[in-house]
Formats: C-alpha cells, structure tokens, sequence
C-alpha cells in the first residue's frame, strides 16, 4: 500500500495536549463553563474545517458547528478515552454532516433551491477561480452516495488515515476501503466531463 | 484514461493538497468570525437542537398550504351546486314566465344539463323553479315533450294539474287536458313515477308504455274518483275515453284486479313464495312495488303486509308515510274504521301535511256512520 504523506493542520500535530484534554474533559463533565469554553477553544477549529471539508462552504456551516458542539457537550459522558477526544468530535462532525447530507436529500423536493446551491457571500480576497472549483469539487461530491461523500472528504480531502476514516464515519476498514474505492472511481468518471478541475489541478 | 493505483494515490493527493489549502484560506478569512459567533451562542445562549426549524419551511410549508387551499376553493366551486338554466327558443328563460306555443308551433326549452323539453302546439306552462339537478315544470295545458338527461340525483318534475311525474332521466310525453282531467304519460326511454291526483299510490310508467288517468267528472268535486290504466304505447287507449271505459275504470278502482295483465309489465314479484324475502330483505322501491301488485290482485293482507314491512324497516324513508296512507285505505276497504283512523293519523304525523283537503280524510270520517 502507498503510504501517502498529506499536509496536516496544526491542530492534528497537537497529540502533546492530550493530557489537558483529558482535563478539560473532566471538567466539562464536572459542569465547569470555563472548561466548556477551553474545549471548543481547542477544537472548534478542527471542527470547523472537518465540517467545510465534507459539506463546502456551506451557508449552515455555522450551525453546523454549533450542533456538533451542542452534541459534544451532550454527549460527553460516553466518551471511553479523555485522551481521544479529538477524534471522537471529528466522528461526532462526521455524524453531523451525515445527518445533514441525508436531510437535505429527504427534503429536496420541498425546497425551491437545496440550501447547497444558494449563493454564497462574497469572498473579498478569494481567488474566484479557487472558490468555482472548490464549489465545482463538492457539486461532484453531492452526486456521491452520503457514505462515499464523506469517507472521500475525510480521506483526500482533510487527509486522513483509512483508520481515522474508519473510526469517524464508524465503519470497519474494509467497508471504509471499499466505499472510498467506489468513490475514487465516481469521482474521476465524473470529473473527466470537467476539464476545469483538471486544469486547476495544473495537469496531474 | 486508466491509472494505476500510484497514480490515483498521487492523482487525489494532490487534489486534495490543493482544496485544503484554497479551502483553509477561505476559512481563515471568515472562519474566526464564524467560531466566536457560536462561542457566544454556544456558551451564554440556549441550547438548540435542531436547525430545521419552522424558518426553513416557512417558505414551502405557506405554499403548500395555499397550493391545498386553491385546490380545495377550486374544487368547492366547481361542484358548488348551481341552479340550471334555461333557455326559451332563443332567449333566456326565467322561472315564472308564463311560455305558450302557438296553434302551429312548438317551443323547445333547453336546458344548461342537456336536458330539452318541448312545449307542443297550443300548449301552455312554465319552469316553477330549477335547481341544481333538474327543474320543477308546470303544464297547464296541451303536451309536454321531455328528453331528460340522466345524471345522479336527477331531481326533475312536471306538475300537470293535481297529478306530478317524477323523473329520473328518460324520454317522454305528458300531456293534460284540463277540460277533460285528463292525464297521459307516454314513456319512450326509462321510467317515470305519476303521484297526485288522487291516486291512491304512486304509478311507474315504464318505456314503452302510456299511462292513462281521467279523474271523475268535475262536478264530481271532492269525491271524484279517478280512473287509470297503464298500457303499452302501441295500444294507447283513445284521447277520449267512452262511458264503458270509464265504468271500467271506476270498476278498477273498486277492484284493482281487474287491471291485470296490462299492468302486471310494471310490477315485480309474481310469485307468493318471494313475498316473504321481500319482507325482509326487499327494498324500499320493491315493498312499495310489490304492496301495488298485491293490492292490484285483492290481496289486500298481502299488501299490507308489505307496506308494514316498509314502516318497520325504513321509518324515515318517505315513503313510509305514503304507505299509512294506503294502510289506511286498505282498512277503508274491509269497513275497519279504527284502523283507518289510526293510520291516517300516522300519515299526517309522519308526513308532517296534516289531513285537511284530503278525500281519503272525509272517507275515513264518514266510516261507520249510517247514512240518513
């Protein structure tokens, strides 16, 4: 297998911390406000980014990541291992999106325009060639299955391992392997209509 | 364009270098902003649990409801019920007016169902009123032509003098004679229900046949009997009937047996052996039918049978009430004045028309007092 180096944030170089997680953990259990706010100080924006890898720039980004928190907090008592918080909100991300993905396929024919496809702010410094592709890139994404969407995102998109994938959208390995194959092949037939990403991606 | 796996690797690597970083710098620039808008919602705020809230479905929840509403308003419109139209010749009509066709000339009344009336030479008559499924027509006088459309609760009647023909779809002929009180119904398609005029139950006229009746002569006044015969179209009686026939008919009315076969094409149940299914398990229409072809044949026990049968089982049927009536007259027949009285007590209560002007109400009366 290729192992495959991908840039990381620095938030996933930040295994040192796990100790003031655990602590941070413990007091968010305990009630503290101050340790709620420490937690998402710590991870909001790996959240966030987790978030805008799977979904795009999406115009309920903020509500999603306040729901991942909301859950978070709710929830935190049956986290196993302090230590692993990080990759429990990234799974907790995961099941957000997923929960998001699918609604908004259920209630699509209810909608005038699927809340994806509303326009975006406008973007001051952003190159707007970048900002079509990204857009371009998840369009193609949508026409995934839900599954497929987010094992691609996490993988090629956020850069994780196939175990990290794996333990966020709670899938055996060789599911995960599996459902990022089909998506590889999705992805690619469909982006061979779209010489822009091609171009973009400066021939590759 | 095949890959090998190395090259697929490498191919979504570098996608996926490329969207991070335009993507990370998109965040940089609006995701702080976005983080402390929900430290602050998240920390110092309620708890929200979902965000499909009303907001989202505001929209398409207000169209919906009013796409249903139209629907609804459209459908409450078109079938709100709307009295028929009509026309005289060419002009409108109007309920009231009184239409008469000349010497030589007829008038066709057409109608917004479909339905056509023709008012015949020297007729005289008018619409009374009309209503959603049909119309209430007079003729005073001469022959009225019907072709009525037949749709689910026709409600369609013509008043000629004391007697109404009810109709349900079918075409056919009325015609009075005021002079003579005389009425004939000649049916060419369906059937028809002749009532009034003091017949003593209401007379199906089916297709292909003529109703005949002549009500006693005038100055007969309150007593006249009316004569009647149902017979087939081709063997229509003559417009005017001679005094053998009259003292034929006033036989008939004595003892309605003697109609026999001409009428026996009208009414159900031949055979006594059916008389008890249809006690029980008949109809309304078939207690009523077969109380008229037992009365018809002097089996008066019979027949009341039935038209108890009828009370019992349907008491708000209409005809229910009719049917004291007969019972009464029937008890009239065999000299029982209690009984009488007691059903034309019914059938006033239960007709709700009391028991003034009625002949039937002097015959029961006068019975059992001796005549001086």
């Amino acid at each position: 297998m290729l192992a495959v180096n991908l840039a990381r944030s620095p938030e996933s170089n930040a295994s040192d911390r796990t100790d003031d997680d655990a602590a941070v953990v413990s007091g968010v259990l305990a009630g503290s406000a101050a340790a709620r706010a420490a937690l998402f100080d710590r991870h909001a924006a790996l959240v966030q980014r987790v978030l805008a890898r799977m979904l795009g720039a999406d115009t309920e980004l903020e509500d999603l990541l306040h729901d991942v928190f909301v859950e978070a907090f709710a929830s935190l008592g049956g986290l196993r291992d302090p230590n692993a918080v990080r990759s429990w909100l990234v799974g907790v991300a995961a099941h957000t999106a997923r929960r998001c993905i699918r609604r908004r396929r259920r209630g699509r024919w209810l909608m005038f325009f699927a809340s994806e496809d509303l326009p975006e702010p406008e973007v001051s410094s952003f190159g707007e060639e970048a900002y079509g592709e990204l857009r371009m890139i998840h369009w193609l994404l949508r026409r995934m299955g839900v599954e497929e969407q987010l094992v691609f995102s996490l993988r090629w998109l956020e850069g994780m391992e196939i175990e990290e994938v794996a333990r966020a959208c709670d899938l055996s390995r060789s599911t995960t392997k599996r459902r990022l194959a089909a998506a590889e092949r999705r992805f690619r037939a469909m982006a061979r209509h779209e010489p822009s990403i091609e171009r973009w991606l400066g021939g590759t | 364009m095949d890959r090998s796996s190395q090259d697929s690797a490498k191919y979504f690597a570098s996608l996926g270098r490329r969207f991070g970083a335009a993507q990370d710098q998109l965040l940089q620039e609006r995701g702080q902003q976005q983080q402390q808008r929900v430290r602050v919602r998240l920390l110092a705020g309620p708890r929200r649990s979902s965000r499909l809230g009303w907001q989202t479905l505001l929209l398409p929840a207000t169209l919906s409801l009013a796409l249903v509403a139209a629907l609804v308003s459209f459908s409450i419109l078109r079938d709100r019920p709307v009295p028929l139209s009509f026309a005289v010749g060419n002009s409108p009509g109007r309920p009231g007016e009184i239409i008469s066709s000349g010497p030589e000339l007829s008038v066709p009344l057409r109608f917004s169902d479909g339905s056509v009336l023709k008012l015949n030479p020297s007729g005289r008559g008018r619409v009374l009123a009309t209503v959603p499924h049909g119309a209430r027509v007079e003729l005073e006088r001469g022959a009225l032509e019907a072709s009525v459309v037949h749709r689910t609760n026709t409600a369609w009647a013509i008043s000629a003098g004391p007697f109404v023909v009810a109709v349900t779809g079918t075409k056919f002929q009325t015609e009075w004679a005021p002079e003579r009180h005389e009425l004939k119904v000649t049916v060419q398609e369906g059937a028809v229900v002749v009532s009034g005029g003091m017949l003593p139950a209401p007379e199906r006229v089916s297709q292909g046949n003529t109703l005949r009746v002549v009500l006693g002569s005038a100055n007969q006044g309150a007593n006249r009997t009316p004569s009647w015969r149902i017979t087939a179209s081709d063997h229509a009686t003559p417009d005017t009937p001679s005094q053998a026939e009259l003292a034929e008919a006033q036989a008939a009315s004595v003892k309605p047996n003697t109609l026999g076969d001409s009428r026996a094409h009208v009414l159900p149940a031949e055979r006594p052996a059916s008389y008890q299914a249809v006690f029980d398990g008949g109809s309304p229409t078939d207690l009523v039918r077969l109380s008229e072809t037992l009365r018809s044949r002097g089996d008066s026990a019979n027949a009341t049978r039935a038209l108890l049968a009828l009370r019992s089982r349907f008491p708000r049927d209409p005809r229910s009430a009719l049917a004291a009536r007969t019972l009464s007259e029937i008890a009239l027949g065999r000299h029982d004045c209690v009984a009488a009285r007691r059903w034309l007590a019914s059938y006033a209560k239960d007709s709700q028309v009391g028991t003034a002007q009625s002949e039937l109400t002097q015959r029961v009366e006068h019975c059992g007092r001796k005549v001086p």
